[in-house]
């Protein structure tokens, strides 16, 4: 059996949604113990979904099933004194609490870092917020699309002559996730040395800020403010157009990729040497664009996707959900993972996110139920 | 002060784009000594994108552009031919001195060079070593190129997007550095296994593996029903449960508010924020339900109110009353921006005084250590701004090899000025230079919203060619 790096670490969750629950996933798939104390009514992302045919059910919700697979769950009233107590007892031993609540909770249930670490000084703790544990909007409420746009990341999205758009999905949540991991296996790389614990402080539109680091550049290198566009959408770049049953992109990167793309999809048109340049391509946007348009319309999304690639042009294709699940390039690395839950039946999920040979990810037990491993946990305590 | 949590850690990197040299830039941020690694005829593409100071790229604008500098901080530099024999000799040698390399070459570049994992293992057996590509080392699709576009378009692109127009993308290259803090975890893992057991190994780093994650509610979706496809649908701004959430305009120049009411009671505030208009009366938008069904209708009302507001004061007024809302803050704002001044986000950089940059803001990192907090050690590096130090001091080759290396194109030298003209760097003909629009020029175009000339006033920064430090520069502990 390969080894597991987190084996033998205990994490203690008082995260929901989705970040802090990204975080001590990724934990528990490479080996930590990670005990998930949800509120007696559970984490609200629970009900989330997706759910099999659109029928809410606590313990079928797809995105919590994959973001709680091998955690231990157990319920507690951190209101209530006796549970305050219990997680008390629970951080004694641990060597990482990962938490979410708005900056204020945990001071106000006397559970601040400097609290708990009175008892355990070796505890690493991580507090994933909105805005940050300061400042003047520490206290502020948002959403995805909140941080986004406060972050800097919506001005730069979208269409010219549209509104500013976000992500289609909770990209930057996850990043938050990804950010705590960071701080978390940092600090325990640290504690090595000095046997000390400290306390990580994640901003979840810190981390949109952190992800578009050129958008500012503009501004502090030249004075511009950077804007979403272009006025016409890039025809070989970052943009993706319509094919036979799709939508498909290439790039234009070497000086030679425009006339290879043209070879390609053995357009006669696009191969006029007015398109030659790059000037020219702009001067005759209209016209290129009819060409490549019909040129695509040929193609199928998959042969394009491949054929391209024998051409050694850089190609993009849409992949649908339904797609990337049947992805021969994924599954041929064994990347999805049959998760076997009690209640939701078989289910594949994500396995190696990070690529690590000798100790990959593993799936011990599917995501718990609603206060499955409270007595195991609990009750060693209380007695 | 304690060290900061990497100390003492070394790592190689040779890496193109964005995503490789930002994880060890946040690495070498936290401690780490990371030497990078670039081959001088053909360095990262990311030092011809620009923009440059004042939009003025020098002769030595390959260590001027912005792009290359936002993502390279706190590093060495040193340039090698990994192709040839003695490049090759050094790297090896430089392999038994560190701890990581970290490379994002086409799965059959290092091996070519002779220098895969088994053969960096061969030097120094507890060597760990991750090779980041857009699929992996295996599989149909080894050998297939992946940026983050690409991965974008494979796992998010057509859920991102106006319902009504084309798959979109949002932000820039933002894979990127979705991968690139994958990585920076995948590496801490690999450091703490090797800490525990003495085991190291090899990371074999997909990003479309990094990435499918974020699309995981519709891959749920489809992997429970199957025959379902609304859930690959692009929602433009809109949440698939709550109402109202959107963008709206409001009375300055491109100026947006956003509002994403989570519940009914967030609903009842926002109604009573902005004064109980009759339209906000109707029962049906008493529940989530029937808030979607009038998405529409609500959303020219909402758009009526915000035309009259200026953003940052609409989003004071809703925030103190309890609803999630947020201007779209562009730039310059969020760089000004109280919440960032107070935590302290952006740190100043000091660029060695030839290269005429000065003194520049860049991005740190979105979380802090009560202990260990890492910032910018240095300015990026010019290219091959730490030859000298790396070949003589650490490596201890003697003064006349190293000039002979010099010479022979295996580790060209640090230049600047009039002389780099000759370097033909990126096999670029002599002479070259980038684009480089003004800002005026920018705006014309349409990529800017404007220009602000007092910008170095504005920010604190000392405009370029001001900053004053004499020698080598430090990398600071």
């Amino acid at each position: 059996m390969a080894d597991r790096v987190l084996e033998g670490l205990k994490v203690i969750d008082l995260t929901h949604s989705i970040a802090g629950p990204y975080c001590t996933k990724l934990m528990a798939d490479y080996g930590a113990e990670v005990i998930k104390v949800e509120p007696p009514e559970g984490d609200p992302c629970r009900l989330l979904g997706p759910f099999p045919g659109d029928v809410p059910h606590q313990e079928k919700g797809g995105l919590f099933l994959f973001l709680n697979a091998n955690k231990k769950g157990v319920t507690l009233d951190l209101k209530q004194p006796k549970g305050k107590a219990l997680l008390q007892e629970l951080v004694k031993d641990a060597d990482v609490l990962v938490e979410s609540f708005p900056p204020q909770v945990m001071p106000e249930l006397g559970l601040s870092y400097e609290a708990l670490a009175k008892a355990n000084p070796r505890l690493v703790m991580a507090s994933i917020s909105n805005f940050g544990q300061t400042g003047p909007y520490r206290d502020w409420k948002a959403t995805e699309i909140v941080v986004e746009a406060i972050g800097g990341n919506m001005y730069i999205s979208g269409d010219h002559d549209r509104e500013p758009l976000s992500f289609g999905v909770p990209l930057f949540q996850f990043v938050a996730g990804q950010n705590a991991l960071a701080g978390a296996l940092m600090a325990l790389f640290e504690r090595e040395r000095s046997g000390l614990g400290q306390h990580i402080d994640v901003s979840i539109a810190e981390a949109v800020t952190a992800c578009i680091p050129y958008a500012f550049q503009y501004y502090t290198y030249m004075g511009a403010v950077w804007r979403r566009g272009p006025k016409r959408r890039i025809l070989f770049g970052v943009d993706l157009w319509p094919c036979k049953d799709g939508y498909v992109g290439l790039s234009v990167i070497r000086s030679t990729d425009f006339e290879e793309i043209g070879a390609f999809l053995g357009s006669a048109e696009m191969l006029d040497p007015k398109f030659s340049t790059a000037d020219g391509r702009e001067e005759h946007y209209e016209e290129l664009k009819e060409a490549y348009l019909a040129a695509l319309k040929e193609k199928g999304k998959d042969e394009f996707f491949h054929e391209a690639h024998a051409w050694r042009l850089m190609a993009s294709r849409e992949m649908l959900s339904t797609e990337l699940l049947q992805c021969e390039q994924l599954l041929d690395r064994g990347y999805f993972l049959e998760m076997a839950h009690p209640q939701a039946g078989m289910l594949p999920i994500p396995g190696e996110v990070m690529g690590l040979t000798r100790t990959p990810a593993s799936l011990r037990s599917p995501a718990p139920l609603l206060g499955q491993h409270t007595e195991e946990v609990l009750g060693k305590l209380a007695r | 002060m304690p060290d900061l949590p990497l100390k003492g850690i070394r790592i190689l990197e040779t890496s193109d784009i964005l995503a490789l040299p930002t994880a060890m830039s946040i690495m070498a941020d936290m401690g780490a000594e990371v030497i990078h690694v670039e081959y001088a005829q053909r360095p990262n593409f990311y030092r011809f994108l620009g923009p440059y100071p004042e939009s003025r790229p020098g002769p030595n604008w390959h260590d001027r552009s912005a792009a290359f500098n936002a993502s390279n901080r706190s590093k060495l530099s040193l340039t090698l031919n990994l192709g040839s024999p003695k490049g090759k000799d050094v790297f090896l040698k430089l392999v038994e001195v560190s701890d990581v390399v970290a490379e994002n070459f086409s799965a059959r570049v290092m091996g070519n060079f002779g220098l895969d994992y088994p053969a960096l293992k061969g030097v120094k057996s507890d060597i760990i070593m991750l090779s980041n590509t857009g699929y992996g080392h295996s599989g149909p699709w080894r050998d297939y190129v992946g940026m983050a576009q690409v991965i974008e378009a494979a796992t998010t692109a057509h859920l991102t997007g106006y319902p009504d127009r084309l798959p979109g993308k949002a932000g820039q290259s933002i894979m990127d550095l979705v991968v690139a803090w994958n990585i920076v975890n995948a590496i801490m893992l690999a450091l703490l296994h090797r800490g525990r057991t003495g085991k190291a190994q090899w990371i074999d780093h997909s990003m479309l593996q990094a990435c499918v994650p974020l699309a995981i509610g519709p891959l749920m979706d489809a992997a429970m029903n199957p025959a379902k496809r609304d859930n690959q649908m692009r929602r433009g701004n809109r949440d698939a449960v709550h109402a109202p959430q959107g963008c709206y305009p409001c009375t300055g120049d491109d100026d947006w508010l956003v509002i994403s009411v989570t519940s009914n009671e967030e609903w009842r505030k926002l109604v009573a924020a902005i004064g109980n208009p009759a339209w906000t009366q109707d029962a049906r938008l008493a529940t989530e339900a029937g808030r979607m069904a009038a998405h529409d209708e609500l959303d020219r009302h909402i758009s009526a109110w915000t035309s009259g507001q200026d953003k940052m004061q609409a989003m004071e007024l809703l925030q103190n009353a309890g609803v999630p809302a947020g201007a779209v803050l562009k730039n310059k704002e969020v760089l000004a921006n109280p919440q960032y001044q107070e935590r302290g986000f952006w740190e100043m950089a000091n660029h060695p005084p030839e290269t005429g940059i000065g003194g520049r803001l860049y991005g740190g990192r979105p979380f802090r250590m009560s202990r260990t907090n890492g910032r910018i050690r240095r300015a990026t590096a010019p290219l091959a701004y730490d030859n000298r130090y790396i070949l003589e001091e650490l490596l201890g080759l003697e003064e006349d090899e190293v000039l002979d290396m010099e010479d022979e194109g295996v580790a060209s030298p640090y230049l600047t000025g009039p002389e780099v003209g000759d370097m033909r760097v990126g096999n670029m003909p002599a002479g070259y230079r980038p684009a480089a629009p003004t800002g005026q020029g920018l705006v014309e175009r349409g990529d800017a919203h404007s220009y602000d000339p007092s910008y170095n006033e504005t920010l604190g920064q000392k405009a370029s060619g001001s900053a004053t430090s004499k020698g080598r520069m430090p990398v600071e502990e």
